[in-house]
């Protein structure tokens, strides 16, 4: 009991004096942790369906992050494509702007905050979402909330403002500082049938440091229409400090 | 000869040797003076030798027989540090800061809208500066349900002079007075070209707060078919070409700023009645502007068009890149 109780204080303490991570999103659920002036972060993925996701984040100046990539969280078919079955994912480009604050760094306990915007990069298909987010570490746990907007344009039809929350959690146990079990809940825009809608996502998995520059996730993505069909995907993430 | 003579007779010549190797080589011309005052004229020639060099700035060798080198030349008096550049524009807004003489500014983007700016401007004596520029921001629209599009290239000229801040007075906010004249665009069968006359005031408040007031006097016009339609045309009084704008910098860290600005800008529509073909739009604009070297910025952040429709999907992603320059400053001042 003693040995837990100063391996579980040492990974509180470690945990504590760590500078804030840099990755923006737990899997699909946004984090408010902004990487560093002039890191690079740079992501890639694949998932079961074969679908494939990269993206590139830099850290702007400490307080803000720019992003651009492209990913398949976004689902779409039009009437002739769709066939009862859940729409199948769509490949968007997408760049995202997200200025915050640390942990901190106002106030002793301040949850870091972020209000970030996501925008498609020149499609006629249109998924924007804002959103803020705070997240706080407390203990070998990091929780994440948020709240954000989700628009769609699919077809020429607008969907109306949508407000979702988003959770986000990730645990370090003490005996195993370089692994974290990750999951989230969010809500991203579903384009079916040119009726832009929305439905939510529950991810959860496994991040392994496997360098100190580099992460391993693997996640197993429940979609609403499609709860007991999971997608698995891998993504090696690495931070690239100046 | 004996023993003692055989053995004596090298060590004498070697220190014969050196003592020959150590005198003074003999002057190669030396000038024989008529008088007969030659004697001497070894020391006296060196004596010249190092007048000589003195006069012309070089360094005496310790052997005579070397040819003199170039004395190094003092260290340049060291060049006073650039100052720092205020940045003529917020985002979109005009800010009251003008740029230095003679420093030639260079600012490039792109947004998730697929627009391009450009904007480059150099410094005219501190008190005004020109440039020239492509700008996104003109938006037009065939009927008023379609979805509004950025003119571009829209490109127009930039003039603006005015008062540095504190240059008055203590606490004199910059002044500047700008113009902004677009070149003739046809596109979709019709041109189009927009002039902005701007006046703005900017101010620190504290180290890290700046913020900028101004307004502008906008026209506009679309011609189409031959037939012309302007803004100041199509409007009751100049009220409706008036518009306020404005813009605060905050700097939390040293070498990064929290951008917000207001501005506007014309949209024009092709097929709407005469008094919405021109319509001045609201545009509201965040980011962030990061110092990565006194010569460079990145900048990045978003843009919302039209903020009166209140629509995330208009919003953009923008990033930008912004360079400095002295080099020209300081070949006109010699420095």
């Amino acid at each position: 009991m003693l040995r837990f109780a100063i391996i579980a204080s040492v990974g509180l303490v470690a945990q504590v004096a760590a500078a804030d991570p840099a990755t923006d999103r737990v899997v699909a659920a946004p984090t408010a942790w902004l990487p560093t002036a002039g890191t690079v972060v740079a992501s890639v993925g694949v998932d079961s369906h074969a679908k494939a996701l990269a993206e590139l984040a830099y850290g702007l100046g400490g307080i803000a992050e720019v992003e651009v990539g492209a990913d398949s969280d976004v689902r779409q078919c039009s009437i002739a494509s769709c066939s009862g079955s859940p729409a199948p994912e769509s490949y968007l480009a997408r760049a995202q702007f997200r200025v915050g604050a640390r942990q901190n760094a106002w106030f002793e306990g301040q949850p870091a905050l972020v209000l970030g915007v996501r925008a498609t990069i020149g499609s006629e298909l249109r998924a924007a979402d804002a959103y803020v987010v705070a997240s706080r570490r407390l203990g070998p746990a990091t929780l994440h909330a948020g709240l954000g907007e989700l628009r769609a344009l699919d077809a020429g039809i607008k969907s109306a403002p949508i407000v979702r929350p988003s959770f986000g959690l990730e645990i370090v146990p003490p005996p195993y500082p370089k692994s974290s079990l990750i999951a989230d809940l969010a809500w991203m825009p579903e384009l079916e049938l040119g009726k832009p809608t929305s439905e939510y996502v529950f991810d959860w998995g496994v991040r392994y440091q496997t360098f100190p520059w580099g992460t391993v996730e693997l996640a197993v993505r429940h979609r609403e229409a499609e709860f007991g069909s999971p997608t698995v995907m891998v993504r090696f993430t690495a931070v690239l400090s100046p | 000869m004996t023993k003692h003579e055989w053995t004596r007779m090298p060590l004498t010549i070697c220190v014969a040797a050196a003592v020959a190797n150590a005198q003074p080589a003999p002057d190669p011309a030396p000038p024989v003076p008529n008088d007969g005052s030659a004697a001497g004229s070894g020391s006296a020639s060196a004596a010249s030798a190092v007048d000589s060099a003195a006069d012309h700035d070089e360094l005496v060798p310790d052997n005579p027989m070397d040819e003199p080198v170039a004395k190094p030349k003092p260290p340049a008096k060291p060049r006073k540090p650039d100052p720092p550049v205020a940045m003529p524009t917020v985002i979109a807004a005009p800010t009251g800061w003008l740029l230095p003489a003679g420093v030639l500014y260079s600012r490039t983007g792109v947004d998730t809208g697929g627009g391009f700016i450009t904007d480059n401007r150099v410094g005219l004596g501190d008190v005004a500066e020109f440039g020239v520029s492509s700008t996104d921001q003109i938006r037009a629209q065939g009927m008023s349900t379609d979805s509004p599009k950025a003119i571009q290239p829209y490109v127009g000229a930039t003039f603006r002079m005015g008062v540095g801040e504190n240059r008055l007075f203590d606490h004199q906010p910059g002044l500047v007075l700008g113009f902004f004249k677009s070149f003739d665009r046809s596109q979709d069968d019709a041109t189009t070209r927009v002039a902005e006359l701007t006046l703005v005031a900017s101010e620190h408040v504290g180290d890290r707060v700046a913020l900028h007031v101004g307004g502008s006097f906008w026209d506009a016009s679309l011609t189409e078919n031959s037939t012309a339609f302007s803004l100041h045309d199509e409007r009751s009084g100049i009220g409706e070409q008036i518009r306020p704008f404005g813009g605060i910098q905050v700097r939390p860290l040293d070498k990064a700023e929290i951008l917000v600005d207001v501005s506007w800008a014309p949209q024009f529509c092709y097929q709407c009645t005469n008094d919405r073909r021109i319509e001045l739009r609201p545009q509201l604009s965040w980011g962030v502007r990061y110092e990565v070297a006194p010569w460079m910025r990145l900048e990045s952040g978003v843009r919302v068009p039209d903020i009166a429709s209140a629509n995330l999907l208009d919003a953009q992603i923008y990033g930008q890149v912004t360079f400095t320059s002295f080099v020209l400053a300081h070949a006109v001042h010699g420095d």
